[in-house]
């Protein structure tokens, strides 16, 4: 919908366009705090998702069940803490975020997903390969958090 | 001359809703994110709860922005977000605005 303003004085038009960009200034604020709460929030997402596949080749195959048991406990209780705090203390979300993060989370869940299932098949154990696919496999969660939020 | 396409004189193209510059603030503001919480935008932009209650009444009722409200624990929380006329809108506003300024 157009329609004239009641007034268009030099005053009034100044007065808007130092409005605009306040209000830019302001959302740019938010923005950003909203950009490093989702930062932190994908990096120990990415890290517990690195962690739990370490977890996975190298303490699952001991067969011992407590500590099996102990291992998956703390790696769904850090997912589930970790969602509910960024729930709880999100106040914004700065552009493109929701989609920078399923897209992260969709890769870092399908390259956990690929590891547990070389594992099962190869049962290889190698340092050398299962450390660095550890960090690969958190990095996009990494990366969708480090990108910042613009239009 | 024709009233439309490239000779539509500037001030045609501002918006009656965001004149008021209190709302082209709050415009502005969720212009730079998907979405904020009510108390985020208030103090990014300085005014009351009752003010920005008022304004974003108004910019609801044009389309330009959502509102969303929900709890987190008990907590009630409102978001708020600029829906994608409001985007249009805006641009066209501060299109408008920069060319009038340009011209006098």
């Amino acid at each position: 919908m157009t329609n004239e303003p009641s007034y268009e004085s030099r005053h009034s038009l100044d007065e808007q366009l130092r409005a605009a960009e306040a209000g830019g200034s302001g959302g740019a604020r938010i923005s950003r705090s909203a950009d490093r709460a989702g930062a932190r929030y994908a990096a120990v997402m990415a890290g517990l998702m690195s962690l739990y596949l370490l977890v996975v080749a190298y303490v699952y195959p001991q067969d011992i069940l407590w500590l099996d048991m102990v291992a998956t406990a703390v790696f769904v209780a850090g997912m589930v803490v970790t969602c509910v705090r960024y729930g709880r203390r999100r106040r914004a979300s700065s552009l493109g975020w929701s989609k920078r993060y399923s897209v992260g989370s969709a890769l870092s869940t399908g390259l956990f997903g690929l590891g547990v299932a070389l594992l099962v098949l190869t049962d290889s154990r190698e340092t050398w390969l299962w450390v660095p696919y550890a960090v690969v496999t958190g990095l996009p969660l990494l990366v969708a958090g480090l990108i910042r939020g613009t239009r | 001359m024709s009233a439309e396409g490239a000779s539509t004189h500037p001030r045609l193209l501002l918006d009656e809703h965001l004149s008021l510059p209190v709302r082209l603030s709050i415009a502005a503001a969720l212009a730079r994110v998907d979405d904020a919480e009510f108390g985020t935008v208030r103090d990014a932009i300085e005014v009351s709860d009752p003010v920005l209650s008022k304004q974003i009444r108004v910019l609801e009722d044009a389309g330009y922005v959502s509102v969303r409200k929900g709890y987190v624990g008990k907590r009630p929380r409102t978001w708020l977000s600029l829906t994608n006329e409001g985007r249009a809108a805006l641009d066209r506003h501060l299109k408008a605005l920069h060319a009038l300024i340009a011209d006098l």
